[in-house]
């Protein structure tokens, strides 16, 4: 079936191709699903990596030490500053020139898994990324907490760590879950970067099929849908996260739910500073 | 001059109206009054206006004799009979025998899809902005036989016929080869025979002579390719003896592809046997790599030219018997070190 989208006499012939379309949502291939899974998996390990990495780096930049202060401004400054694309051909083409030892063979085995070295390289770079990024927000968030907190802590003499860990944190959470949940939908669709390093996540995949077809428009609508499908789901879980987080914490105003968040309807939300009564 | 075209477009020209002859609208020829003119007119007269400077320049260009092909819009009315003797100077420089199409003196440039990535056939100079290689001497000279001047837009080969289709360019000279896929969605004026070949590390310690030795293996190859679709044809082969298949990996650039082998991580690299020549052959690599054998029987590429565009075709393909019978294709070739590596068509 083909459906003609627009006549132009002087234009190419531009048909969209529905059967070709309706195949790659409906009937993935084992290499569509295959790609989905990285896809999946990278995101995951990527956006928790990033978050481990963020939380060193804001406790650093806020750290007393000059040295720590120091290696974290520098590590927000390049990666913040600099094309994730960029690092991704930095880590994976550059550091076996720069360390003379290749890092991501093509078969890498950590302990008992084993995965592709580009698999590898977009995980770190992608991690590393992230780590910059979320290194801003948790510093948010532990600026939003009261230094009163801080220093009724230590009155009770909890160590820095417990503080942290008991005080800080769990109050921080509040103000970093949110730009975290869209930090995890940005890096699904962030992760079509590794396409440059021959990773067959979904992107490349619909790559493929393109080269072969040369339908661009059914094929890179088809994978569209794809991501669709899971930043939507992604903002399901996400809302039932900030639900449960801001049960302790909410000031009688509710989180918004699936619907508010994907039609922007629903009440305005209480956000920072949304309200005095405590 | 790229970006001034991108420019245009975004701006809500229709592409087909810059291919028209107003591609000049921010760049005008120097001596065209109408460039001018172009300049102050809203964008929905400016097909009416393209196709009455291509009229114009069509008559201009019957008038100097440069041979350019019967059009009904010679017969439009002499309107702006001033600027006819302006510009009839500079197509002269075309030789009579190719008859280039009106629309491309008009525009005074030639405009190709290269994925500059391919070397020798393509590639940037060390100050990187510069293409040079065989496909780019080929498009320059056919340019010189034309009368215009030749611009290469660096176009990703995996979108580069959509590109041409799009028109964002004239023509594609890219090493691509003539297929018949691909005939279904260009046509081609061919130039060159290349096999298609594999290089491996030095000594071939895998011992990897056809495709059918990758089984098992890991290749790099870039996407989009015909090399690629060997390789997948292969995998079929392969599965269906029950042999291990070989794992492909695929990249937008072939520089990158062959960076894979450089660092190790693959046991073959799949290109072109012109290009495996010259990987192998670069001095940096001297004595690393060697071709491992010719798998696939010489096969055409040509130059991708719009299916509509036959005019442009048959000008094309006058410009290539010409570099043919005057020697000026085994120059080129030879050029560029691929004297063994191709085969040329006559």
């Amino acid at each position: 079936m083909h459906i003609p989208v627009f006549f132009d006499a002087a234009g190419p012939d531009l048909h969209f191709d529905f059967d070709l379309f309706l195949k790659f949502i409906f009937q993935p291939t084992q290499a569509q699903l295959g790609g989905l899974a990285i896809t999946i998996y990278v995101s995951v390990i990527a956006q928790f990596v990033g978050v481990v990495l963020g939380i060193l780096s804001a406790l650093a930049g806020m750290a007393r030490n000059p040295i720590l202060r120091s290696i974290s401004g520098f590590y927000v400054w390049f990666f913040r500053g600099t094309p994730l694309l960029v690092q991704m051909f930095l880590i994976y083409f550059g550091t076996p020139y720069l360390l003379g030892v290749d890092l991501f063979p093509n078969d890498v085995h950590l302990g008992f898994i084993g995965l592709r070295g580009a698999i590898l390289a977009g995980i770190v770079a992608l991690s590393i990324n992230e780590g910059a990024y979320m290194s801003e927000i948790v510093r948010a968030g532990i600026l939003s907490v009261d230094s009163g907190q801080t220093e009724a802590a230590k009155s009770l003499g909890m160590t820095y760590g417990l503080t942290m860990r008991r005080i800080v944190l769990p109050q921080a959470l509040r103000v970093i879950i949110p730009p975290l949940g869209n930090e995890f939908n940005n890096m699904l669709k962030t992760t079509s970067l590794m396409a440059v390093i021959s990773v067959t996540e979904l992107f490349r995949v619909a790559q493929g099929v393109y080269a072969v077809t040369f339908k661009p428009f059914e094929v890179f609508l088809g994978v569209a849908v794809y991501y669709l499908a899971l930043t939507t789901i992604w903002s399901l879980i996400q809302s039932v996260i900030e639900r449960r987080i801001g049960a302790s914490t909410t000031r009688g105003e509710e989180v918004p739910g699936l619907r508010a968040r994907l039609l922007g309807l629903g009440k305005p939300t209480g956000g920072l500073g949304g309200g005095l009564g405590r | 001059m790229r970006v001034a075209t991108r420019n245009l477009a975004r701006a809500g020209v229709p592409y087909s109206a810059i291919d028209s002859g107003v591609r000049w609208v921010r760049d005008p020829p120097t001596d065209s009054p109408i460039g001018h003119e172009e300049t102050i007119m809203n964008s929905s007269t400016r097909r009416t206006v393209g196709l009455m400077a291509a009229a114009l320049f069509t008559l201009s260009a019957c008038a100097s004799g440069a041979g350019a092909s019967p059009s009904p819009s010679a017969e439009a009315p002499s309107s702006a009979p001033s600027s006819a003797p302006s510009v009839a100077t500079s197509p002269s420089a075309a030789a009579p025998s190719i008859a280039v199409p009106a629309a491309i003196t008009t525009a005074g440039k030639l405009v190709w899809c290269v994925d500059v990535s391919y070397p020798p056939e393509e590639a940037y100079k060390p100050d990187g902005t510069t293409a040079e290689g065989s496909d780019i001497d080929i498009a320059t000279e056919i340019g010189k036989r034309f009368g215009v001047t030749t611009e290469i837009d660096n176009t990703s080969f995996t979108g580069i016929i959509a590109s041409l289709t799009g028109k964002k360019c004239d023509l594609i000279i890219s090493g691509m080869n003539d297929t018949a896929e691909r005939q279904k969605q260009v046509s081609f004026v061919d130039y060159l025979k290349v096999g298609q070949g594999l290089l491996v590390k030095a000594g071939n310690p895998k011992g990897i002579k056809t495709l059918e030795d990758l089984s098992g293996k890991t290749v790099a190859v870039q996407l989009g390719t015909t090399n690629l679709d060997a390789l997948t044809a292969e995998n079929v082969k392969l599965k269906a003896a029950s042999k291990a298949e070989i794992a492909i990996q695929t990249f937008d650039q072939d520089t990158d592809a062959f960076q894979q082998l450089a660092l190790g991580r693959v046991d073959a690299y799949s290109g072109d046997s012109p290009v495996c020549a010259y990987y192998a052959a670069k001095p940096d690599n001297a004595g690393k790599f060697e071709v491992g054998g010719t798998p696939i029987d010489p096969v055409p590429i040509g130059i991708a030219i719009r299916k509509d565009d036959t005019e442009l075709k048959a000008a094309v393909q006058a410009a290539m018997d010409a570099m043919y019978a005057d020697g000026t294709m085994k120059s080129i070739v030879d050029k560029w070190g691929m004297t063994n590596a191709v085969v040329l068509l006559k």
